[in-house]
């Protein structure tokens, strides 16, 4: 308990005033979005980041430096994911409405982003890690980083991977809602959670309480799914 | 938040489950949550905030991706295909998945 909580402290007294920029990157990106009336093209993470970078770069402040210094807003991340159970526990009653359905689909959508990731990977690139790396893409990522670690992939790629994941996941699923003529909210967010996990509920929450509250569940509940059948699956076919 | 936070990664390490200890945070804070009591009142206004801010959370993480280095940049380009594909094909059977079983018309 208490090195648990002096590592945590550690954390957060590492930040310095780089993180300064992070802000100014996020407060940067909120009102170019908010500006263009919120375009998934203009999201704030994909406006504030390459900004950010750039101005690394030219300041000669190396990544590691960077990320150190912004130990507050990462351990944040933590407590952030425990107040997801606020707007969580206001719709717990109309999800256990639709629990069969919200079962099924969290079910077969977890494992056909998990298996179709394989697939392409293993015609595409024909290198065993890359497909152990990529099999955990759709899960939020400390569980990917678990469940990566298990399978042998590659730890630093699975962050930029599970980050790409939800990038493209937010910017191709309005439009596939659009298409098919999915409308109903409650749908889109579990999508949105079951495979573009954290940053695809962030967007649902934009849309509204209630679409953010069943990509939460979504994204949750794909990430203890996949953590059970992708590790054992792996194996069977690797022996 | 902070105290979920806590007691879910206690539990994580006691119980040695894969589950990351915010997730299990998360999930005790929940069940307290279903039961009506002034805790509500007291972590809403925090949690909204928090939520409200997330993006700024990732931001750390995703700015690490223009700081990969030349090691994999040759297979990079190769692995976005793959998951950009896979990513909208799981969109789509999803999408299409909960059409048919006609999940978006009953209210």
């Amino acid at each position: 308990m208490t090195d648990l909580l002096a590592m945590q402290w550690q954390q957060i007294t590492a930040s310095s005033w780089v993180m300064l920029l992070s802000v100014t990157g996020f407060w940067l990106g909120m009102s170019i979005y908010r500006r263009s009336s919120e375009k998934p093209l203009l999201h704030p993470l994909i406006i504030g980041t390459p900004f950010i970078a750039i101005l690394l770069v030219l300041m000669s402040v190396d990544f590691d430096q960077y990320y150190k210094a912004n130990g507050l807003l990462s351990w944040l991340l933590g407590p952030a994911t425990v107040a997801l159970a606020v707007p969580l526990a206001k719709y717990l009653k109309q999800m256990s409405k639709v629990i069969p359905i919200l079962t099924i689909a969290v079910l077969f959508g977890g494992f056909f982003a998990a298996v179709s990731a394989l697939s392409l990977a293993l015609w595409l690139t024909s290198e065993p890690i890359m497909m152990l790396s990529i099999a955990a893409k759709s899960v939020t990522t400390p569980i990917a980083m678990v469940i990566t670690q298990q399978l042998g992939g590659l730890i630093t790629l699975i962050t930029p991977i599970v980050l790409f994941t939800g990038i493209i996941g937010i910017l191709v699923a309005p439009r596939v809602f659009h298409i098919v003529g999915l409308e109903d909210e409650r749908w889109q967010g579990l999508i949105l959670g079951v495979t573009a996990h954290a940053i695809g509920t962030l967007k649902a929450f934009e849309k509204s309480p209630r679409c953010g509250a069943f990509s939460t569940i979504g994204m949750g509940l794909n990430g203890i799914w996949t953590s059970i059948f992708l590790v054992p699956m792996i194996q069977i076919f690797t022996v | 938040m902070v105290i979920f936070q806590w007691l879910g990664e206690l539990v994580v390490q006691r119980a040695g489950v894969i589950v990351p200890g915010s997730l299990m945070g998360m999930l005790l804070l929940l069940i307290f949550l279903a039961y009506p009591s002034r805790l509500a009142s007291i972590v809403e206004p925090v949690s909204n905030r928090l939520i409200q801010n997330l993006s700024l959370l990732f931001i750390p993480a995703c700015v690490g991706v223009f700081f990969l280095g030349p090691a994999i940049s040759l297979q990079i380009r190769l692995l976005m295909v793959v998951i950009a594909l896979s990513t909208l094909l799981a969109i789509i059977f999803m999408a299409v998945l909960i059409k048919t079983i006609g999940a978006d018309k009953n209210d």
